[in-house]
This record gives C-alpha cells, sequence and structure tokens, in this order.
C-alpha cells in the first residue's frame, strides 16, 4: 500500500518526486509493444488497448461482469458433468478422482469467481454512481484488483493440465489437502490460485472502502446512501477481515504443501479441525459476502418496480449491519459434528438463531413494499421477485440446520446441497435481475424484453426442477456419485433441472450480447421511479460521469458547477499525456503488468519444490513481478480528489493514509490469524508440554531491540522531513535499511544455528509454528526494506520534503511490522 | 507532532520493556504472573507505538476504531477457537 | 410443498414416536429425537412457506400495474435521498412472529439435544445385557475399522440387539464423517481426535454405515455393513474372538463364516454397492 502514493490526493499532491522522474515517453526506435503499452489518451471502447489499460470504474465494471461470466459457463458445465454422472446411482461416466475434482472446482468456481466478481462487476460500475465520485479512490489498484482476478482463474484453469486439479472439496478439509493424500502438482496450483484471489480481493476491500467513506457527495449521509451501496459498504467490510483470515489458513496450507511444515499432519494436536476453524471463520461471513450485493440490488428492484419507498428502509440498513457483525461469531455451526465442546456448540447455536431473525425482517420488508404498490413486471423485477421468493424456501430450510440435532443427521447430506444452492442461486437470480436491470444504463441499449422475460421463466422453471427434488432425495450423502437406487428419479429430475438452468443461463447471455447491437437505445432514466444517481445521467454515462458536482445538498440531487478548487489546491499536477482535460488519468499498463508477473512467479511456486522447469519460471515471475512494481511506483498517475464531500467518520485524515490503515487492520487479522492458530495448536497440545524451539531468547531480543531502533529512526526520518532536512530523511531511512538488514542476518544465524542442530520447518510441530510465523513477519520486514530501498534514491533528491507523507505512511506499516514483533518475541522465545 | 524529545523517552521506555520481559522469565515467578506480566509489558508497548508513533493518539478516533476492530476479529478467533478444545 | 408434507407422514409419521415418549426420561437416541424433530419442523415449515409465499404472490397479483397510467401519489422521484416508506408496525408484529416460532424450535430442539448428549441411560442393576458395548470406529481411506474391547478389530461392526452401543470415532488419516442413517446417527472421524456418539439397536438386521466427508477417490464407496445379531447369539461370538487376529485390509477378517473384504477391494469390482 505504501508505495500507491500516486493515487491519493493528488488535488493537491505536489507529487512526491514523480515528477522528476518522468515516465520515458515512446520514442520511433522503442518497440510496437512498448507503444501499445504506453499510456495515452484512453482509446476507444472498439480497441483492444482501452481494455488492457483503463483504469475507469465503469470499464473496469464491466471487465468483471464479463469475466464472471465466462467463469459461469465453465462452473455451470462442471455442473452438468455432475448431473450427468448422477443420472444413475452408479459411477459411470466420470472417474472417481474426476468426480472429486469436478465437484471442488465447480464448488471454487461458483463462489469465488464466478458470484463475487460478478456482483462486485456492479459495484465497481455502479457504486461510485451512486455516490457521486468520479471514480474510485485508487483507480490504478482497482484494475490490479480485476487483472489479478483474471489471472488467478486462468491459474485456476491450468491446474488441470499439473496432474490434476485439486480434489477435496471447496471447503478443502485438511489433511486430505496436503501432498501424503493429494499429491498432484494441480492441487497445489488451486490453492495458490486462491491466494492470489484474496490479494485481489484485499485491494480491492482497501479501495472500496477508502471511496465509499471518503468521496460521497456532500449531502449524502452513510444512512442516506442507497440500498444497493449499503450493501456492498457492508460488504466489503466483511471481505476487509474474512479474507484475511482465509489467506492465513492458504498460506499455511500453501506453506504444507511446498515448504513441508505440519500444521494440518502433525501428531498430537488437532491440526485438522485447526483448517476447519480458520476456514469457517472465513467462510461464513463469505456466505453473506455473496448474498449481501444480490440483497442491495434486489432491494433497488423493489422500490423501482413497485413505485414504493422500502418499508422499515432504516430497520432493513439495521438488520445488514447486525448480520454482517455477527456473521463472525457463528462458524462454528459448521462444525457441530466435531469434536467441538457442547457449551460451544449451545453458543454457536443462540448466535445462529440470532442471525436469521434480521433476515426475516428483510424478508418482510420487501414484501410489505410490494403492497399498495404498482407492481411492474419487467424482467429485472421478474428475477428480483422469483429471487426473493426461492430465498424463502432456502431460509426455511436453513433453521432445520441451525437445530443442532437435526444438523447432526443432515448434515453431508443433500440437504444442505439443496439449502445452500436455494439460498446462493438465489442471489444469482437477483444478480441475474441487477444485470437486466443496468443492462440499460451499462450498454444504452435495451435488452429483449421477450427473450428476457422467456428466460426468467426458464431460469425459475429450471432452478426448482433442479434443486427442490433434492430436498426429497436428501439422503444421498454429499459429493458422492454412488447413491441409493431408489432415489433415482429425483436426481434425473436434478439433472434435467440443471440443464434447462444451464439453457436459461445461455439465453441471458445471448440476450445481453445481441442487444448491444439490436436493442433500443434509451435514454438516461428508462425505469419510471428509479431514484438513484446512476439514471440521472446519460446511458452509457461519460468518462467522468457528472455534468457537474453532484450534491445533496439542498435535499435532492443537482449538479453544480465543476468544481475548481481540487484542481489547483496552489500546486498544480504536472500535466501528463494522458490527462483527459489536464486533470484525470485513466489508463495505466502497470496492473496488467503486476498480475502477469504475479501469476507467472505463483505458477512457478507451485512447482517448485519439484524443481526442473518450475525454478526459471519461479525466477522469470519475480523478476517480471519486481519490475512491474517499480513500473507501477515510478509511473506518474493523477486522480483528483473531492473539494468537498461526506467523509463521515473519516474526515480527519486523506484518502492514501485510510487506505494504509484499511490494509494494516486486515494485516492485523492475518497475524492475529497466525497467532490463533498458534494458540490453538499450543493449547490442543497442552499448553506446559510444548516446547518453545528457540534454545535461548537472546537472538530475539538483540532483534527486538533491533526493530525497535529502526521504528525510532523512521521517526526521525518523518521529523526531519516535516522540518525539511534532507539529509535527516535519508540518514534515517538509511539506518532503517541497515538495521533491517541487520535484523535478518540476525535471524538467518538463528535459523541456520536451529538447521545445525537438524530442527528443520518440517520437523515437528512447535518448529513449522516457529518457522513459519516468524517467516511471515521476515518476510513483512523484507518487503519494507524493498519500500525503504526504493524510498532512498528519492529522498536523495528532495522528494519527501515538501510532502512529507510517503515517509509517515511507510512508517505506519513498518511501526505494525514492529508491534508484531513485540508479541512474536514473547510468545515464541519466552512463554 | 515533530516532538523529538517525547519520541526519544518511548524508545528508551520500549527499550527497558523488552529487556524487563526477559529478566521476569528469568526471574522464576509464577508461570501464570509471568504471563500476564510478560504479556501485559507487550500490551503497553504496542500501545506506546501505536499510540505516538503512528499517531493514533492525535488521529480521529475512527482509525483507533478500524484498527480495534481487525484485533477483535483476531482475538474472537483465537480465544473461541481455543476454547472449543474438548 | 405439499409432496415433502406426504412423505413426510409417509416416511416419519408412522415410525416417529408419539411426543410424549419423547418428552419422558432425559436419555435419547438420535433415532428417537431425530424423526420426530424433523417432521416438526418439516410441517411448521411447509406451514410458514405456504403463508408466506402465497401472500407474496397474492400481493404481487392485487397490486400489479394494469397497463394503465394511473401514479401513485408521492411516488418516488429520480433524485431524492432516499427514504423509508411507512408500515414499521406491520414490520414489527412479523418479526416478532416469525421470531418467536423460530426461537420456539431450536429451543426445544436444544433441550431434545441434551438427551442425546447425555449417552446411553445409566445402567440399573443388571450387571451384563444391559451395559453399552462400547466399539472404537477407525475411519481410514476407505474403510470403516472397528476395534472391541477386547482389541478384536473387523471390517463389520456387529452389535447386540439388546443393550446400547456407544461409539468413539476417529481417523488414522484424513477427515471422515460416520453415519448408520437408518439409526440417524452420524459424526466426524478426525484424526488424532474422539467423538462419541450411540444408538440403541431394536431388531437384528443388517445396515449401512456410510461416509458423509469428502475424504479421497474412495469416498463415494467407503461403506461397511452394520449386523445386528441376537443379544445371546452376539455374546456367543464375542467369546471366541481375540485381540491378536487384526485384520489387514486385503484379508478377510477374524469372523470366519461372516469374512467381508476390506471396502477397498470391491472398488475393483465395478459399483456392486446397490
Amino acid at each position: 500500500m505504501s508505495d500507491d502514493r500516486s493515487t491519493d490526493e493528488s488535488a493537491v499532491q505536489p507529487d512526491g518526486g514523480h515528477a522528476s522522474r518522468p515516465l520515458a515517453e515512446p520514442t520511433s526506435k522503442q518497440s510496437t509493444l512498448r507503444r501499445f503499452f504506453t499510456r495515452d489518451d484512453l482509446p476507444p471502447y472498439g480497441a483492444l488497448r482501452r481494455w488492457l489499460l483503463t483504469t475507469n470504474h465503469k470499464d473496469v465494471g464491466v471487465l468483471y461482469v464479463v469475466t464472471a461470466l465466462l467463469f459461469l459457463v465453465f462452473g455451470g458445465v462442471l455442473a452438468l458433468l455432475m448431473r450427468i454422472e448422477l443420472l444413475t446411482p452408479v459411477g459411470d461416466f466420470l472417474s472417481a478422482d474426476g468426480y472429486n475434482q469436478t465437484v471442488s472446482t465447480h464448488g471454487l468456481i461458483m463462489v469465488f469467481w464466478f458470484l463475487s466478481p460478478f456482483a462486485f462487476g456492479f459495484a465497481n460500475y455502479i457504486v461510485p454512481l451512486q455516490i457521486g465520485a468520479k471514480d474510485l479512490a485508487f483507480p490504478r489498484l482497482n484494475a490490479l484488483s480485476y487483472w489479478l482476478y483474471l489471472f488467478s482463474g486462468i491459474l485456476l484453469g491450468l491446474s488441470f493440465f499439473q496432474g490434476g486439479s485439486f480434489s477435496g472439496g471447496w471447503t478443502m478439509y485438511a489433511p486430505l489437502s496436503v501432498p501424503n493424500y493429494m499429491p498432484q502438482i494441480g492441487s497445489t496450483t488451486t490453492i495458490l490460485a486462491l491466494t492470489l484471489f484474496v490479494i485481489s480481493v484485499t485491494v480491492s476491500s482497501v479501495n472500496f472502502l477508502t471511496t465509499m467513506h471518503r468521496m460521497r457527495a456532500p449531502g449524502l449521509t452513510l444512512r442516506r446512501m442507497p440500498l444497493f451501496t449499503w450493501s456492498i459498504l457492508l460488504t466489503v467490510w466483511m471481505m476487509l477481515f474474512a479474507f484475511a483470515a482465509l489467506l492465513a489458513a492458504l498460506l499455511i496450507l500453501s506453506s504444507d504443501r511446498i515448504l513441508g511444515t505440519t500444521y494440518f499432519t502433525a501428531e498430537g494436536t488437532p491440526g485438522s479441525l485447526l483448517w476447519t476453524h480458520l476456514f469457517w471463520f472465513f467462510g461464513h461471513p463469505e456466505v453473506y459476502i455473496v448474498f449481501f450485493p444480490a440483497l442491495g440490488a434486489m432491494a433497488e428492484m423493489f422500490q423501482t418496480f413497485t413505485g414504493r419507498r422500502l418499508v422499515g428502509r432504516k430497520w432493513f440498513i439495521v438488520s445488514m449491519l447486525l448480520v454482517a457483525l455477527q456473521s463472525f461469531l457463528v462458524w462454528m455451526h459448521h462444525m457441530f459434528l466435531t469434536s467441538i465442546n457442547l457449551q460451544i456448540k449451545t453458543l454457536f447455536m443462540i448466535t445462529t438463531i440470532g442471525i436469521s431473525l434480521p433476515f426475516d425482517l428483510m424478508v418482510f420488508s420487501l414484501i410489505y413494499t410490494m403492497v399498495k404498490g404498482r407492481l411492474r413486471f419487467t424482467t429485472p423485477f421478474l428475477f428480483a421477485f422469483g429471487s426473493l421468493f426461492v430465498f424463502i424456501i432456502g431460509g426455511i430450510t436453513g433453521v432445520f440446520l441451525g437445530a443442532v440435532v437435526l444438523d447432526y443427521q443432515l448434515r453431508g447430506t443433500y440437504w444442505v446441497v439443496a439449502h445452500f444452492h436455494y439460498v446462493m442461486v438465489s442471489g444469482v437470480m437477483a444478480l441475474v435481475g441487477a444485470l437486466y436491470y443496468w443492462y440499460p444504463k451499462l450498454t444504452g441499449r435495451m435488452y429483449n424484453r421477450r427473450l428476457g422475460k422467456l428466460s426468467f421463466w426458464l431460469f425459475f422453471a429450471g432452478f426448482n426442477l433442479l434443486y427442490f427434488p433434492m430436498f426429497i432425495a436428501w439422503e444421498t450423502p454429499r459429493r458422492v456419485f454412488d447413491y441409493p437406487a431408489e432415489l433415482t428419479g429425483f436426481h434425473q429430475l436434478a439433472t434435467v433441472g440443471g440443464f434447462l438452468l444451464g439453457f436459461a443461463f445461455l439465453l441471458v447471455i445471448w440476450n445481453c450480447y445481441r442487444s448491444l447491437w439490436d436493442g433500443e437505445t434509451v435514454s438516461s432514466n428508462p425505469w419510471a421511479h428509479a431514484t438513484t444517481a446512476e439514471w440521472a445521467i446519460p446511458s452509457p454515462p461519460p468518462l467522468e460521469n457528472f455534468p457537474g458536482m453532484p450534491s445533496y445538498e439542498s435535499g435532492s440531487l443537482d449538479f453544480l458547477d465543476r468544481e475548481t478548487a481540487s484542481t489547483d489546491g496552489g500546486t498544480v499536477t504536472k500535466p501528463t499525456p494522458s490527462s483527459h482535460d489536464g486533470h484525470d488519468s485513466h489508463a495505466s499498463p502497470w496492473p496488467l503488468g503486476i498480475s502477469i508477473g504475479s501469476f507467472v512467479l505463483f505458477l512457478g511456486l507451485s512447482g517448485v519444490a519439484t524443481g526442473g522447469i518450475y525454478v526459471p519460471i519461479t525466477i522469470v515471475g519475480g523478476g517480471l513481478l519486481a519490475v512491474t512494481l517499480l513500473g507501477f511506483g515510478l509511473e506518474s498517475f493523477s486522480v483528483t480528489e473531492p473539494a468537498v464531500a461526506e467523509r463521515w467518520p473519516f474526515a480527519g485524515i486523506e484518502n492514501g493514509k485510510l487506505g494504509v490503515w484499511i490494509f494494516l487492520a486486515s494485516d492485523i487479522v492475518l497475524f492475529g490469524a497466525f497467532v490463533g492458530s498458534y494458540v490453538f495448536l499450543r493449547a490442543g497440545y497442552g499448553w506446559e508440554a510444548w516446547k518453545i524451539v528457540p534454545h535461548n531468547p537472546i537472538p530475539g531480543l538483540i532483534n527486538t531491540y533491533i526493530l525497535l531502533t529502526s521504528s525510532f529512526c523512521v521517526v526521525l526520518a518523518l521529523v526531519a522531513a516535516q522540518k525539511g532536512r534532507r539529509w535527516g530523511v535519508v540518514a534515517g531511512l538509511t539506518t532503517t535499511l541497515l538495521l533491517g538488514i541487520a535484523f535478518l542476518i540476525n535471524k538467518g544465524i538463528e535459523w541456520i544455528e536451529l538447521f545445525h542442530h537438524n530442527i528443520w520447518l518440517s520437523t515437528d510441530v512447535q518448529a513449522s509454528t516457529f518457522f513459519l510465523t516468524t517467516g511471515l513477519h521476515g518476510l513483512h520486514v523484507v518487503l519494507g526494506l524493498v519500500i525503504v530501498l526504493y524510498m532512498i534514491p528519492r529522498a536523495l533528491n528532495g522528494a519527501y520534503l515538501d510532502d512529507e507523507r510517503p515517509v509517515e505512511y511507510f512508517g505506519l506499516y513498518w511501526h505494525f511490522v514492529d508491534i508484531v514483533w513485540l508479541f512474536l518475541f514473547p510468545l515464541f522465545y519466552i512463554l | 507532532m515533530a516532538n523529538t524529545k517525547l519520541y526519544t523517552v518511548i524508545y528508551v521506555v520500549l527499550f527497558v520493556f523488552a529487556t524487563a520481559q526477559v529478566a521476569i522469565e528469568g526471574m522464576s515467578l509464577g508461570f501464570e504472573l509471568a504471563v500476564g506480566l510478560i504479556i501485559g509489558l507487550s500490551v503497553v508497548k504496542a500501545v506506546l507505538v501505536a499510540g505516538y508513533y503512528q499517531h493514533l493518539f492525535t488521529e480521529p478516533r475512527s482509525v483507533t476504531y478500524v484498527v480495534l476492530s481487525g484485533l477483535l476479529t483476531a482475538l474472537a478467533l483465537t480465544f473461541a477457537a481455543s476454547y472449543s478444545i474438548t | 410443498m405439499s409432496v415433502l408434507v406426504g412423505l413426510t407422514v409417509q416416511t416419519f409419521g408412522t415410525s416417529a414416536p408419539p411426543a410424549t415418549v419423547i418428552l419422558q426420561g432425559q436419555s435419547r437416541t438420535m433415532s428417537e429425537v431425530f424423526p420426530h424433530l424433523f417432521s416438526i419442523f418439516l410441517v411448521l415449515g411447509t406451514l410458514v412457506g405456504i403463508v408466506v409465499l402465497s401472500y407474496m404472490v397474492y400481493v404481487a397479483v392485487r397490486y400489479r400495474a394494469d397497463g394503465e397510467t394511473d401514479e401513485l401519489k408521492d411516488s418516488p422521484q429520480l433524485g431524492e435521498l432516499p427514504e423509508g416508506g411507512g408500515d414499521g408496525r406491520k414490520l414489527a408484529v412479523s418479526l416478532t412472529l416469525s421470531a418467536i416460532i423460530v426461537i420456539a424450535l431450536i429451543s426445544y430442539a436444544w433441550f431434545l439435544l441434551m438427551g442425546v448428549e447425555g449417552g446411553p441411560p445409566e445402567v440399573s442393576g443388571e450387571p451384563n445385557s444391559d451395559k453399552p458395548l462400547s466399539v472404537t470406529v477407525v475411519g481410514e481411506q476407505f474403510a470403516w475399522k472397528y476395534i472391541y474391547p477386547n482389541g478384536n478389530s473387523s471390517y463389520t461392526l456387529r452389535v447386540p440387539d439388546d443393550r446400547p452401543i456407544e461409539l468413539t470415532i476417529t481417523s488414522s488419516d484424513v477427515m471422515h464423517t460416520y453415519g448408520i442413517p437408518k439409526y440417524d446417527l452420524k459424526t466426524d472421524a478426525i484424526p488424532a481426535q474422539n467423538t462419541t456418539t450411540w444408538f440403541n439397536p431394536d431388531e437384528t438386521e443388517t445396515v449401512e454405515a456410510n461416509c458423509y466427508e469428502l475424504c479421497g477417490t474412495g469416498h463415494s464407496e467407503m461403506t461397511s455393513e452394520v449386523i445386528i445379531m441376537d443379544g445371546a447369539e452376539f455374546d456367543r461370538w464375542y467369546a471366541q474372538t481375540t485381540s491378536d487376529a487384526t485384520p489387514t485390509p486385503n484379508e478377510s477378517t477374524t469372523e470366519g463364516a461372516h469374512a467381508m473384504d476390506h471396502p477397498q477391494s470391491r472398488l475393483a469390482h465395478n459399483h456392486v454397492l446397490v
């Protein structure tokens, strides 16, 4: 985060030294490739370059939607393969391992690569419009999120060609997921692909949170935000913390697979329970992360097509807020059959019931909104209505699972499969409605209405034909192809429904595709009674969205004369070739570059333990990543921050700093999950029986001194920058660099000493937790040093004297790394 | 904000506390007392660094709440998971 | 929905013990509790579902726009700041109603859970026949191994029909979930952890145990036989088993005539399960 200085506050940004190192302009000597990727004015929609370079939120939104639909087709084909297999009660179509891979990848794709990104396509496009922002706070990071998402999906696809993809279910239960039981390189690739996806999500979360908290049009307080935006805000907060826990789980799993640590297989510790805790701690909030955007879109469509304001709007928002908070306190209801104790089962049963009640309220709120309305059954409303209809069934059947006794028996059966598909695909149904709803806004054309209605009825029929028989055939164990013969009829019905649903999806996609040419052109607001700001501007909206500064201060939306305060707050940003009208940049090649670099690096890492071709791939990927990150850092990219905006509760700090803090909050959860894993394993092992790995605490103490001193140096560097002392800044940063290197050398000596005593990462669980947790911390130190190394030459040029914020942001990160060590030291060296 | 003297005092305090943590371990107090003291010292150190070096004491309080919510999330996971062990 | 109700009555209506039986005594097996509770949930759930969904459809039909251009008074305008419609009281009443139903149901379910978690009833005097039989179940890719108190082990579970059976379940490799659908019994098999469950066999028959957690290639076929024998016959059989005859996956078990191959070997001969 801390190297993303160029995207914030450039309204008043003296450019932190960027101006002194302008990006080289293409010359005739440079290659065509170079010219292709060099920023220029944003090319038109028809040009491939536009889609590769764009950082505009609307373009990125469209990219998300289209890519998500491609993954839907991928995941859908896998689902149909399963349904074909299940036509008969014996395994006769796919191999056993093939079936497991199909089940697993179907789940992973639909949950991660389809549902959330599909919703976030709309979030990207619509949320800035609804809150009156010209773009997200960090447009390049937004493009980076998209490209990381796309390449993580490609990596997932590649896993099939590496001896087989992951075959342990989307829940990835350990220890089935470790190489003893799943040796294929492709399984490692799947886990790394998901890791890359999580990185994309984290970047995106930071971006959305900063945007939504700091860039709302004047008068648009949080309470007044449209419901879709509200649902996205809460979704993103959940994502920030939940995905950090998943990242911890995935890093540990990758380490178990690649480095040979033994978290999940250690003798005498509940390693497999550790996975279930980490996974479901993420996994339950994930249910709402996936569903909330659909709920928000549903609320918008209900208001528009009933012509009534949402009944109990305030309580609807309060309900969502409660659910978002409580979603972090229900995860063990996925673990009722494990060895967790009865007290905690009872506790989690109570929290689970608690979380179901706000949903009752939201459902009633939507239903009562229809009363006394004028319901127009357009295609979007049909989908929204249908979605609510099946969601109610999904909700009722979910109450069954909340009762522990029933869960004991229903768990692991098709009851669960049917229930969560009723909920999740209800969300999909609402999002398909959202696609139809916003299609005219995105494209400027209307979809084919008859085809739209046909697609709904096929969808609705296919859906129920597919999933309802699963309730009746609930005694079928999950994830088997070999089920009791008397249930064959129900499974055959489901297969027919599956194909019908698949056909309905294709019809939706076809309709959207054809209507790009055939659809009648529409005005800015094709739906009567739509209230939100996106309908007040042309379809599709112009690059910078609004004809003036949006404001709600008069009580309703006005466009004031374009703000002038933001463009020249004393210092003028260096005009860049890409500046649209002297202000904002909308294109950058580096997000794509960084993503390709990460992709190659992760591909290499998947097989690096086996050596061979994977080693050079890893090196190439690492190099590519370094170069592209540098390019990203050096690029001059300007974004204007609105001069006036609603910013509660973060009015007092600027976008960049808020972004850093939000990122650090997720990093706290990441480290917290590592420390939590350590505490959990140690508690399960016997706290005092656990032996501390380092032979004596002195090297650790020395490293504590070193880190404290380096933190102090960063503080001094900041003070020097504030006072305009160039050499003070250089000296502070250089000392920090040297101390950081000393920290790593000291740690290296300590590790080599331990290796010398034949204590390796794989020796036992004590050694695994020690090396991996302090190793993750060491990696943070390395990252910090890379940033310092980048900053020192710039400091020499006097970069931070008139704007010390980069030094401050770096300090925030570095002190955080220091604080983490303050806890790791006693936990791993003393206690 | 640029208060070098304050920063220096805090640095010295941090240094002393770190040393004290190792000393406490050597003093053969009761295990629980030692754990309490050592973790307690870590917490104090963390608050000092976050409060002064990261300026949380002078930033808007909402930033502190963001940090605390991350911390609370991690603690919920740690304690509930460890408590659930039979 | 009515299909579901019909199914309930047909499947559980007759076999589920009446509520009075359920409410007496502390100790209950899952096969007493589950059908009873499941049918209550199913009937109530179906009723609530029908009421809510019918109301929803009714409202949709009743208030659909009829093509005329009659505008609602006070309809929302483009660009207005979002506000809520009225009807808060109706919302509160509905929420309270649904909360009462859900909380009542779950509380009752919790009360029943205590009976299941309590384990088999206390032994009342008679030394032999009512004393629960304890068997350890070990999940291994891809079979269930049963270890009896005398050390004898087998890949088929044989139990008497005249006393409660206590199962302690664990795994020697990955996570599995052990379940005997006939007795509504299910619990996870976790490496390095033990879970327990129990049941009361009531008739001599052979039923099947399944795996309910994806555990690898053989997951679909990880089943085993559970043979419920006459109590006296079981005692005779049990007396002649010994601890030293531990089966290996490719040999038959110590049971002689009742030998059953390790299920893994069945993977080779197609899918003979059903």
